[in-house]
């Protein structure tokens, strides 16, 4: 009972983590077609000015706290901003639909040498500010109810936003069709920014309050936007409401495996299943068949 | 035939060949000269660049050729490599053996991550693929008793390395030819039918039913295509490190391949080549001595490249080459008339066989529901051998359903469509594109990498073809195959689009709007077509159309459809005084008489 | 040659591709050659990758070791010269940047690579070269696989017979869960433990493993919990997992003792992660250099290395690292600088067979930091097996010494 609580709780949070960067993922693909391969090193963005900007010692009850976080969300978003920019300029040339591939992985290699050259080659550490959630048998830190909390808020401001404002709802349709939309008269370069701004927001404010669930270093960032990727894929790219719920589902599933069967096969159990359910489900567990092409 | 005088297919288009002559040399000169300069370290590593080169030269087959997402190019790498290294190391088997069970290792993994393309596309299969990168190294690790994984395996392989002349030796000369053949192979399949075929078929699948391929094969098939060349590849990185591990092929080798691919220029035959220069003897060797700075120069590198080219070094280089040489860049406006085609068609109307009289094409009764909105509410209709019978309603009626169905690209709940009075309700759109069933689309499914007469040429072909219109574009083949389709003109698209549809040699075809966007000269020269199509063979068309004028001037029959329902049919002269469709038609009144 | 000057075009290609391949190939080093020049050290890190950190560390030890051999006047009257090359922890780079080192920069010695993958990899080029080497890994090595090259870790099976051992007699263990990390180190490690355990008779109550990168840990020590076991025993891969183990044992109240392998000292690493207690209940085993019973028998050649590395790279690149593992890549240098000058030649063979003959002797001779090398002729490992020691990484002697728990 106590294992399963554990499980869930833990499964869910980390899960969440990965729905947030997801969420991020399909904000930007929705407004610019872009799965931007470069996220996860956003996130570790995030986790490295938290840990160099956070005052020793400075909890949730500290303005100085609330100060960080308003700074980690800006400067990431802005690192998000320009890093867009550079992947955007390429594609509206002529062939250069397909560019995006390449400038994000560059540009993630470039954020990755950059976080290196800025702290050094060594893991950093933050601490968790969320204290424990006590159970009967042992406890679960904070973290990981918050992160869930987190996805829940983004996914219902993302919503609103969508819903309410027409920015908002240009941005989540923008990449079917940027020609028409800048013929409307839409700005849709200085949008699609916007599109790529909002997400970097939103995985800084997953590295800021999981910074102490996530492994800050510049060779990490791989591996977080994997999992992402995963996360979209399995909600539907493009559909937040599927992230929300495949985050985690898929955390959990990798938590139960590795409890049941060991953790060396973790992924590969992970992944076997989510593939399997795949075939049964093309689009995605929570896709949206195809709309009709002919 | 006679028709084929001057659209003789050629093994290698005449644009590949200059790229293919500098590749050739590149690659020789890339592993020759260090090795006969006597200089191992750049023997070996210009030999893995080729390696590199093999395995991408192959997903650029996927990506460019079948638009299919692999991140899973490394992983079949890394198990041809590991079983042939397993096998000559561990199982101490002789070098062809080893090499045998590797690439046919190599090619079960790369079939096996195929068969989900069956059913899942895009970043569905992109992630599918990733995932069995991602899973390589855990299961080797995970079977390390059979796997060696706590060592790895070393290979030795001293027949191969031993030096011939100089330093150079059959592994050398083997991973260079292989290299060579790999991209020759590659412009081969580009330059053939059946490339042609890959590519429609993965850009457009519901257009390559209907000229009668099979898209899950021809995905199936460039999947083989891809895992062979990765699973040569495979062999070959054994000859070159003669050693493997679980750490050998992880996801990043298989997200390397994805990246030279589209930093080297998909679809181009020095793309491969290039995008290994850049993103591995660049970073792993020039650099090699900054340590601190090296990714993040080696990453700017690439960015500034992809601002630079956008399309690709490859394709960034041909743009230059053009500049420098003043050439004009492909965009003459020369445009594809139909007039000199129309002039070949004989003037004298077949005779009516008894066959010629039975119904070509009937249908009963369909009916399809999408949610609940019944789009075919138990329409019917009758098509005649040799007519021209047009499908008019208001927007929404269920016209494209009714088309749709009547090819196959929907199922439908109930109801059945005959041809030539066979049962092809169940029949797959494909099947039925062989039987004679062409087809067009609103947007026409035109290829922009492939010149005209490609476009034109991209289909099954059937064994009744019309013959005075075979022979008729054979005379323009030539012409065609110059032209750049991505510069044409809507209307031009169109026109492409039928044409590939007539070249298949079709019994019946199906033309979803076909005047929508056309000139209004266009649409006289588009209509004569048809009406002579029609005319001087047995070929039937089916057209939906929105112009009435053009509808009323050839159609021999016209089918009234509203609400998925079929409401009035008959002969222009028939419909012209009917009353129950009057209203739909408000303000064609001028329809000419 | 008739096909490439057909046109004057496609000769001047040619001509220019020559060149490029000239350039290319003449580019890099000249070479040292043999008995003139400085001598050259190939140093294949990964310094960028998985493991980063460590490589950082092992980077300094041999910068620092070049520096005092360069001012001690060198190997052999000659200068000494590091080439650093990025394998990124791949084996196949690490092949290719070994290749390098051996025909482009024309080393005469090697110190690295890091990993028992990498090693494997390059060795069999390393010894038709014709180069000593001393790497990282830390199995799987033997005379057969490495004629010319020792390993200067501690041997993972050695460390797993250790834990066993200690498991045993000072807890009295009867059950025991095992959790290791994924890679080739834990995989030894932990065949190693599972091997002893049969031999003590002991039941293995539960057994882990878990992938790297991570970062929770807490499925597996639910796992481990299950089996209700009396000691944990933990082969991780850094001090990082190390910390997560110790985090995730906390939070699942399994208040059981933990005894790690030598990973488990990287204290600094570990006590980022779960804080400053986090070696309650933990032992680890480790070098006798770096570890005290008390002040009064701290090694100065210890303290005095650490003051050292601190002073030469500066508190912010040396928080948290592992100066025991910044001292093995430092002697490594030193103990091929007492092979060649003892066998008077940069010969692989010669070298190997000095070594391994001399290398107790020279120990003592040479400055080195480390004090418990030993070979003996069926071994590839520097170290004595014997000398491992059993630490409580969590407390310091003095800064940099941790304290020894066992033989004092």
């Amino acid at each position: 009972m106590n294992e399963i609580l554990v499980i869930l709780i833990r499964g869910a949070g980390v899960g969440s983590l990965y729905a947030l960067i997801a969420m991020s993922l399909n904000l930007a693909y929705n407004a610019t077609g872009v799965l931007n391969f470069a996220q996860g090193h956003l996130l570790v963005t995030a986790g490295v000015c938290t840990y160099l900007w956070m005052p020793d010692g400075a909890g949730t009850a500290s303005p100085m706290w609330y100060l960080t976080l308003v700074a980690v969300l800006v400067a990431t978003a802005v690192v998000g901003m320009i890093q867009g920019l550079i992947t955007l300029i390429p594609m509206r040339r002529d062939g250069g639909s397909h560019s995006w591939v390449a400038t994000t992985i560059a540009g993630s290699i470039v954020l990755g040498a950059l976080i290196t050259l800025w702290i050094g080659p060594q893991v950093v550490n933050v601490p968790n500010y969320f204290g424990f959630v006590p159970l009967p048998d042992g406890r679960v830190p904070g973290v990981y109810p918050m992160l869930v909390v987190l996805a829940l808020v983004v996914w219902a401001g993302l919503r609103w936003y969508q819903s309410s404002f027409l920015s908002g709802l240009a941005l989540n349709a923008l990449s079917q069709d940027v020609d028409a939309a800048r013929a409307a008269g839409v700005p849709a370069l200085k949008f699609q920014m916007l599109a790529f701004g909002l997400a970097a927001a939103i995985t800084a404010g997953a590295g800021f309050i999981g910074s102490s669930a996530i492994e800050i270093s510049g060779s990490r960032g791989t591996n977080y936007v994997i999992f992402g990727f995963i996360v979209a894929v399995i909600g539907g790219i493009g559909n937040n409401k599927g992230a929300l719920i495949a985050g985690p589902l898929f955390g959990v599933l990798m938590m139960y495996v590795s409890f049941e069967l060991g953790g060396g096969l973790q992924v590969v159990t992970a992944l076997a299943v989510i593939v399997a359910v795949l075939l049964l489900r093309p689009q995605g567990i929570f896709g949206r068949p195809h709309a009709r092409r002919v | 035939m006679s028709t084929k005088h001057s659209t003789r297919p050629r093994l290698i288009r005449r644009e590949l060949r200059r790229d293919l002559v500098a590749g050739t040399m590149l690659i020789a000169a890339a592993t020759l000269v260090p090795t006969f300069m006597g200089n191992l370290f750049w023997q070996q590593a210009m030999l893995l660049a080729a390696v590199y080169v093999i395995a991408a030269v192959g997903l650029d087959v996927l990506r460019s050729q079948a638009e299919q997402m692999s991140f899973g190019q490394g992983a079949v790498l890394g198990v041809a490599a590991y079983v042939a290294a397993l096998a000559n190391g561990v199982w101490e088997k002789p070098l062809i053996v080893a090499a045998g069970l590797g690439l046919a290792a190599g090619m079960v993994t790369g079939m096996l991550m195929a068969l989900p393309s069956l059913r899942v596309q895009s970043y569905y299969l992109g992630f599918v693929t990733l995932a069995g990168a991602l899973a390589l190294p855990d299961l080797i690790i995970k079977f390390k008793d059979q796997t060696q994984a706590l060592t790895g395996v070393n290979v030795f392989l001293d027949g191969i390395n031993e030096p011939l002349v100089g330093s150079l030796n059959w592994l050398t000369i083997g991973v260079t030819l292989l290299a060579v053949l790999a991209i020759f192979g590659g412009a081969v399949l580009r330059s053939s039918g059946f490339g042609r075929a890959m590519l429609l078929a993965g850009e457009s699948p519901e257009a390559a039913v209907t000229v009668g391929l099979r898209p899950g094969q021809l995905r199936l098939q460039a999947f083989a295509l891809s895992s062979f060349a990765a699973s040569v590849a495979g062999v070959c990185y054994v000859g070159v490190i003669q050693y493997v591990g679980s750490g050998s092929f992880t996801l990043a080798l298989s997200v390397m391949l994805y990246f030279v691919v589209i930093v080297g220029g998909p679809g181009k035959v020095l793309g491969p080549i290039l995008g290994v220069v850049l993103l591995y003897i660049v970073p792993d060797h020039l650099l090699a001595g900054l340590l601190d700075y090296r990714l993040l120069i080696y990453g700017t590198l690439v960015l500034v490249v992809m601002l630079v080219m956008p399309e690709g070094i490859a394709g960034g280089l041909d743009r230059l080459l053009r500049k420098l040489s003043k050439r004009s860049d492909d965009r003459s406006r020369t445009l594809i008339s139909l007039a000199p085609i129309l002039a070949a068609a004989p003037r004298a109307e077949v005779s009516e066989s008894d066959e010629a009289r039975t119904p070509l094409l009937v249908v009963d009764d369909v009916r399809r529901s999408f949610g609940s909105v019944k789009a075919l509410d138990g329409a019917s209709m009758t098509v005649e051998r040799g007519t021209v019978h047009a499908i008019v309603g208001p927007n929404g009626s269920g016209k494209t359903t009714l088309l749709n169905a009547i090819s196959g690209l929907i199922s439908v709940d109930s109801g059945t469509v005959e041809l030539e009075g066979r049962d092809i309700t169940s029949t797959s759109a494909s099947a039925r594109a062989r039987l004679g069933l062409g087809r067009t689309f609103q947007q026409p499914r035109v290829l922009d990498s492939l010149s005209v007469w490609e476009n034109i040429d991209c289909g099954r072909r059937s064994a009744h073809q019309i013959e005075w219109f075979e022979e008729a574009i054979a005379a323009y083949a030539a012409e065609w195959d110059t032209m750049n389709s991505g510069v044409l003109p809507h209307g031009q698209r169109r026109f492409v689009e039928v044409l590939r549809a007539l070249h298949a040699g079709p019994s019946l075809v199906a033309l979803d709007e076909p005047a929508a966007g056309l000139s209004h000269g266009e649409r006289l020269e588009f209509g004569q077509l048809l009406r002579d199509v029609a005319k001087t063979t047995t070929v039937t068309v089916l057209i939906v159309e929105h112009d009435l004028d053009l509808v009323w001037n050839i159609a021999d029959t016209i089918t009234v459809v509203d609400g998925g329902r079929v409401i009035a049919s008959g002969t222009p002269a028939e419909l012209r005084n009917s009353t129950t469709i009057a209203h739909l038609f408000v303000g064609v009144d001028h329809v000419a008489g | 040659m008739t096909i490439f000057t057909r046109s004057k075009r496609g000769a001047a290609f040619v001509t220019g591709l020559v060149l490029l391949g000239t350039t290319a190939a003449c580019g890099g080093g000249s070479g040292s050659g043999g008995g003139s020049g400085p001598i050259k050290v190939g140093v294949p890190l990964g310094i960028t990758g998985p493991a980063a950190g460590t490589a950082d560390w092992d980077r300094m030890g041999v910068e620092l070791s070049v520096k005092q051999i360069n001012a001690d006047g060198g190997i052999d009257g000659r200068k000494v010269k590091a080439v650093f090359v990025d394998t990124e922890l791949d084996p196949a780079k690490a092949v290719t940047a070994t290749n390098r080192l051996i025909n482009e920069e024309k080393v005469d010695l090697v110190v690295g690579p890091m990993t028992s993958d990498e090693t494997l990899a390059t060795l069999p080029a390393l010894s038709r070269a014709n180069i000593p080497s001393i790497n990282g890994a830390g199995s799987k090595l033997d005379p057969k696989v490495a004629p010319y090259s020792f390993g200067m870790l501690l041997n993972a099976e050695y460390q797993g017979q250790k834990m066993v051992d200690y498991a045993v007699s000072e807890y009295g263990a009867k059950k025991v869960a095992v959790i290791s990390y994924s890679g080739t180190q834990g995989k030894v490690g932990r065949e190693a433990i599972e091997k002893q355990l049969k031999v003590k008779g002991v039941e293995e109550s539960a057994g882990q493993e878990y992938d790297i990168p991570v970062t929770d840990l807490s499925s597996q020590v639910l796992a481990l919990k299950k089996g209700n076991p009396d000691v944990v025993l933990a082969f991780p891969q850094t001090g990082n997992d190390t910390g997560l183990l110790v985090q995730a044992m906390r939070d699942a109240n399994l208040d059981v003792p933990v005894v790690g392998s030598y990973a488990t000292t990287y204290a600094g690493q570990a006590k980022a992660v779960a804080g400053p207690d986090a070696y309650k209940n933990f032992v680890s085993v480790s070098w006798p250099a770096f570890s005290a019973c008390s002040t009064s028998d701290v090694r100065t050649e210890a303290t005095d290395f650490i003051a050292e590395v601190k002073k030469t790279y500066g508190e912010k690149r040396t928080t948290g690292a592992a100066f025991d593992n910044i001292a093995s890549f430092r002697d490594a240098l030193w103990l091929l600088k007492a092979g060649i000058e003892g066998s008077k030649s940069t010969d692989a063979k010669k070298v190997t067979s000095w070594l391994a003959k001399n290398e107790t002797a020279a120990a003592k001779k040479q400055p080195l930091v480390h004090n418990a090398y030993a070979l003996s002729d069926d071994s590839r490992f520097l170290m004595d097996p014997d000398s491992l020691t059993l630490v409580n990484a969590g407390t310091e002697v003095v800064p940099g010494i941790i304290q020894r728990i066992d033989g004092c």
